[in-house]
């Protein structure tokens, strides 16, 4: 599916390019509603919601996602039931409060998860560059089937939405077309949250629909021109984000807010939002990537000659832990390092993959402390995974890879980084 | 309590709509007491009254929005009646980027069904309807760039594109100037005789009411006093109601209603 990235600057980063077009398409259409229906605080809450139900199921060792779910489905189900309609300032007022208690119970869950801080880290705020492709897929099919549901029932949404007075005298039952809309929106919410996450789902859901309504086009242009919109500020966002190798996903949000004034520029003069445009791109372009300690330690590239300054070896072995509901993976750190005085990153961390299993362990902090010559180190560590799983896979990073200054590590450097489970 | 209107009223088949002995509540409290009321077809009938008095829980009555707690809401033939509503003029959400001609065919939604759209048909109903209010022109321009009587226009054109049996309007001149007000209440009028609609009014404008409605239910305090025009628009009446000197009077054959204080 990412073959044309072939060549590309995004090549490098091929699930955080298919995970964030997709998104960035498909997210800014249910946006419009979002903003529209002005319930973007809403929309705030359930994001809140859906991650406290998600830490709850880490925190009980149930599948955190359908426990997100259904703790989102419950809210939307009480929101709705309270008609917000009727008063609209007490409904705000509720909904402070539920963000604020569910903001902190997603903290407190976060607290009481035996989960590694890592996981619990990606599977509440999401990650674009390591979505797998079986997230990518549920993702996209989850973004499809709710465009494709609203789109059904345009009409009813619309009515009830422009005029939900006039709607309930015509026969409509508001409070069902309102349901159907902000379930839509909760099965939504959580789902993205394994891959863009809380922030650049939200990002994606308002800015471009903003963006959109700004240029004043029609109803349906506005809806297409939010997608077109989202589509490009994410690709925006991504060829920044490797070029001035930035973080992918603040990268985005950035460049989705950087359509408001430029389409607000557009509406007053085309000329005005192209120059506007056109200077984004310089600013963006201008931004040079920093040089980092990890980047010149970077053991060789393969076409120079190799310099073995230091490298490192890791084996893994992974066998099933008794309970059946995890890995445990052990891994053997080896050290080649010819002078003590060679640069190295501090740092060395390894994601885990295989199936639906995503997993970041740090293997040690203390590199630059290891002396010249040859050191081992070894460990352990233990990964959820309670469905079926027969291969681990692994790359080097220096460091987490939310983290700004982290890299991956050449895996094409004769590392053993595969592990059949035992 | 008020009377119902009507010779017989069981058997009067111009009634579309009764409300026998009607009372609504919200929480403990009574909105309305023991109305009783005929709606007619091919009339006007206004429902007059200060803020709170209960006129806008009677219209939601009358849309089947609200049950009685007690009482009951009679309709002709045993079955609700096609209605066309046109609320208040906020009552809009105008971020939405409709045009004139989308608002329209939002009347249409009850009869298309679940999952069919207005097609060519559709579009051309709805541009004749734009037509009939005199807007025509307006169908592709935006909804909320609108004059407030263009507004108002458009949203009647909505309300009878589905060809309604009862029009319910909330405070159709609120807000507009004196020429755009009384062309649509010329409007309603017209409509309410040329296809034999019941129409519903509430308003402030008493204005209106003298001149242009057949039925006048005056409300106060939840209760309702109600009858022809003619016998409903005196000084003594209006006056206990509005809980301030009112005066009637005739100008060139209008009915004319003035704060008695200004006399």
């Amino acid at each position: 599916m990412t073959g044309w990235l072939e060549g590309t600057p995004l090549a490098a980063i091929p699930g955080a390019v298919e995970a964030g077009i997709v998104s960035g398409l498909l997210l800014p259409w249910l946006g419009m509603w979002v903003v529209l229906l002005r319930i973007v605080f809403l929309g705030v809450t359930l994001a809140q919601v859906a991650a406290a139900g998600v830490a709850l199921g880490l925190a009980l060792h149930w599948p955190p996602l359908p426990m997100g779910l259904a703790l989102t489905l419950l809210v939307v189900a009480a929101v709705v039931r309270s008609d917000v309609s009727r008063s609209p300032l007490a409904a705000d007022g509720r909904l402070g409060a539920l963000f604020c208690v569910a903001s902190a119970l997603a903290l407190l869950f976060v607290s009481r998860s035996a989960a590694d801080l890592d996981e619990v880290q990606h599977v509440l705020h999401g990650n674009l560059i390591y979505a797998s492709h079986d997230v990518v897929f549920v993702t996209a099919a989850t973004l499809v089937a709710a465009v494709a549901l609203l789109s059904l029932f345009f009409k009813q949404l619309l009515l009830v939405g422009f005029d939900q007075e006039t709607a309930q005298a015509l026969g409509l039952s508001t409070r069902r077309w309102t349901l159907l809309l902000f379930s839509v929106l909760a099965t939504v919410l959580t789902v993205s949250m394994r891959t863009t996450g809380s922030l650049l789902t939200f990002a994606m859901l308002v800015l471009p629909a903003l963006a959109a309504l700004s240029l004043r086009q029609g109803l349906l242009a506005s809806f297409v021109l939010a997608s077109v919109l989202g589509g490009l500020g994410t690709l925006a966002g991504l060829l920044l984000a490797v070029h001035a190798d930035l973080h992918v996903e603040s990268s985005i949000t950035v460049s989705l807010f950087v359509l408001l004034p430029i389409c607000g520029a557009w509406r007053r003069s085309s000329l005005l939002g192209a120059a506007l445009a056109v200077l984004a791109v310089v600013v963006g372009w201008s931004l040079a990537p920093i040089e980092r300690e990890a980047e010149s330690a970077h053991p060789h590239h393969h076409d120079e000659p190799v310099v073995e300054a230091w490298h490192v070896d890791v084996e893994l072995s992974a066998e099933r832990s008794q309970d059946g509901d995890a890995i445990v993976v052990s891994w053997l750190l080896t050290m080649h390092r010819l002078e003590h005085d060679v640069v190295v990153p501090a740092e060395l961390w390894i994601v885990l993959t295989g199936g639906d299993v995503m997993h970041e362990h740090m293997l040690t902090d203390e590199l630059t402390l290891l002396p010249a010559g040859k050191t081992t180190l070894r460990g352990t560590c233990l990964v959820p995974a309670g469905g079926p799983l027969h291969r681990l896979e692994g790359q080097l990073w220096t460091g987490p890879m939310s983290a700004v200054h982290a890299k991956p590590i050449d895996i094409a450097l004769g590392l053993v980084l595969g592990a059949d489970v035992r | 309590m008020s009377r119902p209107l009507g010779d017989g009223n069981l058997h009067d088949h111009r009634v579309l709509l009764r409300a026998e002995g009607v009372c609504v509540g919200y929480g403990r409290g009574d909105v309305l007491t023991n109305v009783s009321l005929a709606v007619r077809c091919g009339e006007v009938t206004a429902l007059v009254g200060v803020n709170g008095s209960g006129k806008t829980t009677f219209l939601r009555v009358a849309l089947g929005l609200i049950r009685p707690r007690v009482g009951a809401l009679v309709h002709l033939a045993d079955r609700r009646p096609r209605v066309g509503y046109v609320p208040q003029a906020d009552a809009s959400e105008v971020l939405f980027p409709v045009t004139a001609q989308e608002v329209v065919l939002m009347g249409l939604t009850p009869s298309l069904g679940l999952l069919a759209r207005a097609g060519s048909t559709g579009r051309s109903t709805a541009a004749a309807a734009l037509e009939r209010f005199g807007v025509g022109d307006l169908g592709p321009r935006r909804f909320r760039d609108l004059s407030g009587g263009q507004r108002q226009r458009v949203l009647l054109a909505r309300a009878l594109v589905g060809r309604p049996e009862l029009l319910v309007l909330d405070e159709p001149v609120r807000g507009l100037d004196f020429t755009s007000a009384a062309a649509l209440v010329a409007i309603i009028t017209r409509l309410a005789t040329e296809h034999d609609l019941a129409v519903i009014v509430a308003t402030h404008n008493l204005d209106l009411v003298a001149n242009h409605a057949a039925t006048v239910a005056l409300f106060k305090d939840g209760r309702v006093k109600a009858g022809p025009v003619g016998e409903i628009f005196n000084d003594e009446l209006l006056s206990e109601y509005h809980g301030a000197p009112v005066h009637v009077d005739r100008v060139a054959g209008h009915r004319v209603v003035v704060p008695g204080e200004l006399l």
